[in-house]
């Protein structure tokens, strides 16, 4: 193109004439246009890039949800399932079929006077835990035979600690409540008879307590005072019995 | 323009993921709970157990492990005998009558089919004849 100015030659997209220097405002109009241009488009592909990425997170935000959604609700089921099938006195494990059969077997291990494996069996399946709602015919015994086994529990810890030569382990003031809730049950049956028999045995040949003192401890009833000798203090007595009985 | 959606997508993501995670964390936690106590629990592990006490503490023993691991089931039917036998010369080793205790020893004994138990039955019933 010709400059306006001073007639030269020059290329029309140069802003100035290479020989005056005067502005070629065509050119000029062209380039500021072109920024113009340059910013909307700028803007543009920012406004395109952030609705993508929008549209990316909203689906990946939705995918999780659902994706963890499932994971956790399968995790929670198999939670649940292992639960019920599987944790300690789980209703699968003791209603029904099983219970019927349970009972069976306790009803035959008090026949054979396997009394601390029945009650066993009975408090291992009994989802109220050792108060044999699920075992009601058996429910007085069982009760019984639990208290017994507590009692017995100490005899045998007493019987130990003498064998290995510690002190005398007496009667203690726990076996006291225990024996009084036992012999205050109510329960009237043979297997009681039985458990009493051995209870008596024990407190007469082994704690050293006499027959009027076996009969004050049976009326003294659940909660009653029970003295020996006119004092509360039931294992200093009994030590002091049981060291001048077997020492002998 | 700013996209503020974005922000709240960034934020629900990172709280899915910790909600997810700890969740994860629960469920396995009480998983694990489960299974240790179903092993605990479970009739081969009570019977090796069992084993493991005998041969540490002795036939004596038997009787606790039995009622502490609630063993009741017939696979311990032979520690059951066993155990009679024992509650047999604990009753009877104070009793003034020692006859009905010598007399189940004996029992156990006739059907016994030996080693440690027998050996021990054969001393409980020594010490209740010969108090």
């Amino acid at each position: 193109m010709k400059c306006t100015n001073c007639g030269g030659d020059f290329a029309s997209d140069q802003l100035r004439c290479p020989y005056c220097g005067a502005v070629n405002e065509h050119a000029l109009k062209l380039a500021k246009e072109l920024q113009t241009y340059d910013k909307a488009y700028e803007k543009k592909r920012n406004e395109l890039l952030e609705s993508g990425t929008g549209q990316v997170l909203k689906h990946l935000t939705m995918g999780m949800g659902i994706v963890f959604l499932a994971i956790i609700c399968i995790a929670f089921g198999c939670v649940a399932f292992y639960q019920y099938r599987f944790s300690n006195r789980s209703t699968y494990e003791v209603t029904g079929v099983r219970l019927a059969k349970n009972k069976e077997t306790v009803g035959r291990y008090l026949e054979e006077k396997q009394y601390i494996r029945a009650y066993l069996l009975a408090s291992a399946t009994d989802p109220t835990n050792e108060y044999f709602q699920y075992y009601p015919e058996y429910k007085d015994d069982l009760a019984d035979i639990y208290t017994y086994s507590l009692f017995l529990a100490g005899v045998l810890h007493s019987m130990e600690s003498m064998d290995a030569g510690d002190n005398y382990a007496p009667l203690q003031s726990t076996d006291v409540i225990t024996l009084q809730i036992f012999y205050g049950s109510g329960n009237d049956s043979p297997i009681k008879d039985d458990l009493i028999q051995e209870v008596d045995g024990f407190l007469e040949n082994y704690y050293r307590l006499t027959d009027d003192e076996i009969a004050n401890l049976k009326d003294t009833g659940s909660g009653g005072q029970f003295t020996l000798e006119g004092s509360a203090d039931i294992e200093g007595v009994t030590r002091k019995r049981m060291e001048a009985y077997f020492e002998k | 323009m700013k996209n503020k959606a974005n922000g709240r997508y960034y934020i629900l993501i990172v709280a899915f993921t910790v909600i997810f995670f700890l969740c994860m964390v629960f469920c396995f936690t009480r998983f694990r709970a489960l299974s240790r106590d179903y092993k605990i629990r479970s009739l081969s592990y009570r019977i090796d157990t069992i084993e493991l006490e005998e041969r540490m503490y002795g036939p004596a023993h038997i009787y606790s492990s039995l009622y502490y691991a609630d063993n009741y089931e017939e696979e311990f039917d032979g520690y059951w005998q066993f155990a009679e036998a024992y509650l047999a010369y604990v009753r009877g080793r104070y009793a003034k009558e020692k006859e009905p205790y010598i007399e189940t020893l004996q029992e156990y004994l006739d059907t016994a089919p030996g080693g440690e138990r027998k050996k021990a039955v054969e001393g409980y019933l020594e010490e209740l004849m010969n108090p």
